[in-house]
């Protein structure tokens, strides 16, 4: 087990002000089976009005607005984790995670690299474990190759992304051999923004694995929220009225061993 | 009835001067259209619509059941009774409603239910539709008009009076108001469906507004009128489809939704009409177990059938359709509207060979139906009375009690080799009488 403290920044400036702002920010880790938490210091504002709900995944997500004008918009969450990784949060099945989802969708590239892997074999761990070092075998990590709305699909046929693209092959290539799994976004020591890998229903509950870096999810990760893929669970989204001509959203995260 | 179909010339014309149009979306694209109204009226008789109005009610009440049941246990399918891939691979599917229940349970307050009468008189169902299913305004405003032009036929007939549909409406929106004004939510008024959406509101006694006069405050949800006075909102009946609802939980895009309108609804803090992510009880794969779903949740006999409907997924199915594929409508589960419909005896020996080696390989992806030869219904056909097909919209309302509109709306094909009731096939409609004995 691994005591973490971790700080998740934010920021949102505008050249001109915007008004009416709703956002939902699913950045605030809370405590499950693997992770305990304690926040310290939560910090999110100009708000009118803040509330903590939970989605239809289960995560824990903080919804608001802030009606008046304002150009600027801040975030900054604190707190520790005593996680204790390489570990199953048990949880029964919702077996959406079983069936393509949109960005997971398998074309001909996924399908070409499914008939490659057909011979991983073992229990759903030990499967999925060959295919993440299948696709770390076949994939490049090139920074800005792909955008949010790259697919699963787009990706494996470019052959190189990011995070987001090695979960969402993980993902696909799981649930074209049988294994239910998830897409899931968190913080990682050593790594200056957010990360996203993959949850894998192993028969008893959820077990994770890094496909970016070939790894099993231990006591250096903190999770913030699941879903079927990176629509279901962005970590802060927001709409507002107004014409900014330039907006820059700043994320800052740092984790660190304590 | 010879006098309406003489004021029918005149008749069409006070409706497009009133706005009558119909409007649908194709490809992203809007188009809209002239409905034209056929005089000649489809009657049902009091005790076929007795018979309807129990096979219907038996069939919505079981559907709400279903997306109850789907969106907290999912008990149906643990008993095995609907395979997990038929709901959790339908679009229709929103995990985003995950765990809520709405007010008083309801999720499909207004359904429209497409049916045909087969030529050995027994009505099938074609299709449920349980998001804001659209069209009961035309037959409300034909009536009106043909009761203009001829008073004397409502006088001699005996012909329930379908005026009470705002009150019905009305009373659905009031069972499940958790306190506050009702409001009617439009996309706008260059919407074609504009008309229809004043008049419900009129008659329901809600607020007419668009997007832009609500939005959610510390999670309620609010309607500011023209002089800037805020009211808090107590039941939504929204015009806009799901994915439009709300930009913050689905299509972020959306510039016609309400920003976090979804988490007041969890919270209970508004009822929205009808409940998102009914899309999962009216899918095409979906549609094959409503029976079940009758048996299941009521235990009791579907009164109402379904047009004889096979699912190649299992494997006793799939070897009929395979062997009768030439005699079979074959439809695509994932295409909406009208895509993806395939006639079996329109395809060559090549296309049936692939199309069985389709079906083979991705059973779950279809299901087929036997035609139905469905009676004829006259209409005026320039100085001719011609037979055409025709379907039937029945509207359900789920209010305290579940009740069936006595009216409906009847869509029929101007062309007289086609089985497609589709309105942009040059279609039109006709006033439907319940007799009242």
């Amino acid at each position: 087990m691994k005591n973490l403290r971790f700080t998740y920044e934010m920021s949102l400036r505008f050249d001109e002000p915007i008004y009416d702002h709703y956002f939902a920010l699913r950045c605030v880790p809370v405590s499950d089976d693997v992770q305990k938490i304690q926040i310290l210091s939560r910090y999110i504002n100009p708000t009118d009005c803040l509330n903590e709900v939970v989605d239809g995944f289960g995560n824990h997500k903080y919804v608001g607005h802030y009606f008046d004008n304002h150009k600027q918009f801040e975030v900054q969450i604190v707190g520790n984790a005593a996680v204790e990784g390489m570990k199953v949060h048990r949880e029964v099945l919702h077996s959406m995670y079983k069936y393509p989802s949109r960005f997971t969708e398998p074309g001909q590239a996924l399908k070409a690299a499914a008939e490659a892997c057909s011979k991983v074999c073992g229990n759903p761990l030990e499967r999925a474990v060959q295919l993440m070092m299948y696709l770390y075998q076949h994939f490049t990590y090139v920074k800005g190759s792909t955008d949010i709305s790259t697919t699963a699909e787009e990706a494996m046929k470019a052959g190189r992304g990011v995070c987001q693209d090695y979960a969402h092959i993980l993902i696909a290539l799981c649930r074209m051999s049988g294994i239910a799994a998830r897409y899931v976004n968190g913080f990682m020591i050593g790594e200056g923004s957010t990360h996203a890998w993959v949850e894998i229903y192993t028969g008893e509950g959820w077990y994770g694995l890094d496909p970016t870096n070939n790894l099993h999810i231990d006591d250096y990760y903190i999770k913030l929220a699941h879903g079927r893929d990176y629509a279901d669970c962005v970590l802060d989204k927001g709409v507002f009225m107004g014409s900014p001509a330039n907006q820059k959203q700043q994320i800052l995260v740092n984790v660190e061993e304590i | 009835m010879n006098e309406l179909v003489e004021h029918a010339d005149s008749i069409n014309r006070l409706l497009a001067r009133y706005g009558v149009k119909f409007g649908i979306y194709k490809n992203n694209e809007f188009h809209e259209q002239l409905f034209s109204f056929d005089a000649i009226p489809r009657v049902i008789t009091h005790d076929d619509f007795v018979y309807l109005e129990k096979g219907l009610i038996q069939r919505v009440d079981a559907l709400n059941l279903f997306l109850k049941d789907i969106y907290s246990d999912k008990n149906i399918i643990k008993d095995g009774i609907v395979p997990e891939e038929f709901v959790f691979v339908s679009s229709g599917y929103l995990p985003q409603c995950e765990g809520i229940v709405p007010p008083q349970g309801i999720y499909s307050h207004i359904s429209g239910i497409d049916l045909v009468q087969g030529k050995d008189d027994e009505w099938y169902i074609l299709e449920d539709n349980l998001r804001i299913p659209s069209g009961a305004s035309y037959p409300l405003i034909a009536r009106k008009l043909c009761r203009r032009a001829s008073p004397q036929t409502f006088r001699n007939t005996p012909i329930c009076d379908n005026r009470n549909y705002g009150q019905l409406l009305k009373e659905v929106m009031d069972n499940v108001n958790v306190g506050g004004i009702k409001v009617i939510m439009t996309p706008g008024r260059y919407n074609a469906a504009y008309f229809e959406h004043s008049y419900l509101a009129e008659k329901t006694e809600s607020e007419l507004a668009m997007n832009t006069d609500l939005f959610v405050e510390k999670n309620f949800l609010y309607h500011k009128d023209y002089m800037g006075n805020k009211k808090k909102v107590g039941v939504i009946y929204r015009r806009i489809s799901d994915e439009y609802l709300d930009p913050m939980t689905f299509e972020a895009d959306s510039l016609i939704g309400i920003p976090n309108l979804m988490d007041v609804y969890r919270a209970g803090n508004v009822a929205i009409i009808n409940a998102p992510g009914n899309g999962v009880a009216d899918d095409k794969g979906i549609y094959y177990f409503v029976p079940k779903m009758i048996e299941y949740y009521l235990h009791e006999t579907p009164i109402l059938k379904n047009a004889p409907t096979y699912l190649p997924f299992y494997e006793k199915d799939r070897s009929y359709v395979l062997q009768n594929l030439k005699k079979l409508v074959i439809k695509d589960v994932a295409e909406a509207g009208g895509y993806g419909v395939v006639f079996g005896d329109k395809l060559s020996a090549e296309e049936l060979e692939n199309m069985k080696q389709l079906i083979i390989k991705e059973s779950r992806r279809f299901i087929a139906q036997e035609v139905i030869d469905f009676r004829d219904i006259d209409i005026v056909d320039g100085d001719k009375i011609v037979p055409r097909k025709a379907d039937l919209r029945a509207f359900v309302l789920s209010g305290k009690e579940t009740k069936v509109w006595a009216s409906g709306l009847t869509r029929f094909t101007r062309n007289p080799d086609s089985f497609i009731v589709n309105s942009s096939q040059g279609g039109g409609f006709k006033d439907t009488w319940v007799l009242s004995r």
